[in-house]
């Protein structure tokens, strides 16, 4: 990702009131092109960095900047954003033709043109023939459409979405993941993107921010965040994650509660440092005894204590004693042997499977 | 409609004792009027006897100067006090929806609810005391200011439960769509509260037109409303010229606010 700055947040802080903290001393640089997501719980503070950036709430501390322009306290109408509530916000005594054309009317755009316009917005969002409906009369995922289309059709520098699709349900909200995808590779504007799924997230995103209490904790590329979290925070929140709490024995390795001492990523971390070994359940192997596990790795003794169907996958909790639990995912695939509560297993991991993060 | 016949089914019994009790309701409200408007088609001298059919008192109604006059004024002061009470209240409305960090606002709005409070004495008496202090002549003009300070209460209190149902996310999306303040005003939060702008304005003119101790309290000579006036002839002598302007009277609050209770629904509906 290499070009232009499209929003920048230099040390940016937001409080309500004298004691809390929305948005604490945020530095951020998204790219032009990039669809960036800010991900986080609720109460991270990235619908308030989201605001900012549209000019709906003001930095207490900090600059904001678009495209390298101050915007210090300019309003939202004179910044070169436009945003996709939440709520949709559409409004309710305009037809969906009228709530697409609003801007571009308030921008006082020509007749013609806004009628060219708002008429092509309306076949990229796939609303053909819906031009008179009002809200009221239209679907979940119609209405979030309008609200897409409304924002899209100004041709905004930045898009912002704020949770865009947590009204609508499972399946539909995947096909418009996908869809929103394609659009914004379609019209090649920057989007910055809040949720708090992280699923959503990764499947989205060029980049992401990942965001706990007002702070930036994470911010890379989706393989990235998945495969290398930066601290026990990006590792829990994003994806599944076991946890085995131990002490690093030397560098590479790590000795578990129950003296077990498994090879790993320890990064720089001294010996004696107190860690926590996280390991990705899909990452992990089981077998029968030790001699079917391939040599060289690592090789731990377990009990498998509660086994969960879930179709596509079959999911074990394997009890190491003292050094503690994890869980393991296997595909539920032909060749895939089953255990059952009670069976005596092997746990093989790849080195790169395990990581150990600092508290 | 489901829930109904649900209703119908399960309980029957104590179905049918509420719909006694709703009869008996409206049988209680409405048979007076009832007979006030029959007996205004009524011939007798008498008030309560019926002389058959007549539009006399009507047309003697129509040939009352005195009545002709005090019905000018009520409708003089309805228009103009629900004019000014509709933008004033709104604005009120406005104030205190939207500046929540504002100092005085507990204090400001408690003051409002006054006038909807207080009893209609107490808010005569200190009216009638403060235009004489300041010196305010009593006739339409000071009957007039009376209306438009209990009415903008009113309307207040309508828009604002209006404006509590209002997305806040909608200013923001029209500012975010490049609309300057007041076009965010104009073009989406005046439409949004637009029903029960008219609705309080309904209200403010139903209220107007029906008032009679504050305005009896700050008329002055030759400046009366009809409901005064009414009130007035019913203490010198019961004629049924009295039913017929009453006849009149409710009917007009009756559309009054059939239509308030249309444009509140039309914009609940939405």
């Amino acid at each position: 990702m290499q070009g232009q700055t499209a929003v920048g947040l230099s040390s940016v802080t937001k409080k309500f009131g004298e004691d809390v903290v929305a948005v604490d001393d945020v530095d951020l640089e998204i790219e032009d092109g990039e669809f960036f997501s800010l991900l986080g719980p609720s109460g991270c503070g990235k619908t308030t960095t989201l605001r900012m950036i549209a000019g709906l709430e003001f930095p207490t501390d900090g600059s904001v900047r678009i495209f390298g322009e101050e915007m210090g306290l300019r309003p939202p109408n004179k910044r070169p954003v436009n945003t996709v509530f939440q709520s949709y916000a559409l409004f309710p005594h305009m037809n969906v033709e009228d709530n697409i054309g609003f801007g571009l009317r308030m921008q006082k755009v020509e007749k013609t043109e806004i009628r060219t316009r708002v008429g092509e917005t309306i076949d990229l969002v796939r609303l053909t023939g819906l031009n008179t409906r009002r809200p009221g009369a239209l679907s979940g995922g119609q209405q979030q459409r309008v609200a897409l289309a409304r924002a899209l059709v100004n041709q905004p520098k930045v898009l912002l979405l704020d949770e865009p699709l947590g009204a609508l349900d499972l399946k539909l909200r995947q096909t418009m993941q996908l869809e929103l995808k394609d659009i914004q590779a379609n019209v090649g504007i920057t989007f910055v993107y809040v949720t708090h799924d992280q699923e959503e997230a990764l499947t989205m995103s060029d980049r992401i921010a990942v965001m706990d209490e007002g702070k930036l904790a994470q911010v890379g590329g989706s393989e990235d965040i998945y495969e290398s979290p930066s601290s026990l925070f990006v590792a829990s929140f994003v994806g599944e994650m076991s946890f085995l709490p131990g002490e690093i024995a030397e560098s590479g390795s790590v000795r578990l509660a129950g003296g077990e001492v498994v090879q790993a990523r320890t990064g720089s971390l001294a010996p004696g440092t107190s860690v926590t070994l996280t390991l990705r359940p899909e990452k992990l192997h089981l077998y029968g005894d030790a001699s079917e596990a391939p040599s060289g790795r690592n090789a731990i003794d377990g009990t498998v204590t509660r086994k969960t169907f879930f179709g596509g996958a079959l999911s074990y909790e394997v009890d190491l004693g003292a050094s503690g639990s994890f869980d393991v995912r296997v595909e539920n695939i032909p060749s895939m042997k089953r255990w059952d509560v009670g069976d005596k297993v092997v746990v093989d991991f790849h080195t790169e499977a395990a990581t150990a993060l600092a508290e | 409609m489901k829930g109904t016949t649900q209703a119908t089914a399960v309980r029957p019994r104590t179905d049918r004792w509420l719909t006694l009790n709703g009869w008996f309701v409206f049988a209680f409200l409405y048979l007076p009027i009832f007979v006030v408007v029959v007996f205004s088609f009524s011939g007798a001298q008498n008030v309560g006897i019926w002389g058959g059919f007549s539009m006399r008192w009507y047309e003697r109604m129509l040939g009352n100067d005195q009545l002709l006059n005090a019905l000018r004024n009520s409708l003089w002061v309805a228009l103009w006090s629900t004019i000014v009470s509709t933008i004033f209240g709104t604005a009120a409305a406005l104030a205190l929806d939207r500046y929540r960090k504002w100092v005085s606002r507990g204090a400001f709005d408690a003051i409002l609810y006054l006038p909807v409070i207080i009893p209609d004495v107490t808010m005569a008496v200190m009216l009638l005391l403060w235009f004489t202090q300041v010196g305010v002549p009593l006739g339409r003009v000071s009957i007039l200011i009376a209306h438009i300070a209990f009415n903008i209460s009113f309307v207040a209190i309508v828009v604002r439960a209006r404006l509590a149902h209002m997305d806040p996310a909608m200013e923001e999306a029209g500012a975010d769509l490049y609309a300057s303040r007041w076009q965010v005003f104009r073009r989406v939060t005046l439409p949004l509260i637009m029903p029960g702008v008219l609705g309080g304005g309904l209200l403010a003119l139903t209220l107007s037109l029906d008032d009679v101790v504050i305005t009896s309290f700050v008329q002055g000579p030759g400046a009366t409303t009809l409901p005064v006036y009414v009130f007035g002839l019913i203490r010198r002598a019961v004629t049924p010229e009295i039913n017929a302007v009453s006849t009149l009277m409710v009917t007009a609050s009756m559309i009054l606010v059939l239509t308030s209770l249309a444009i509140q629904n039309r914009g609940q509906k939405e």
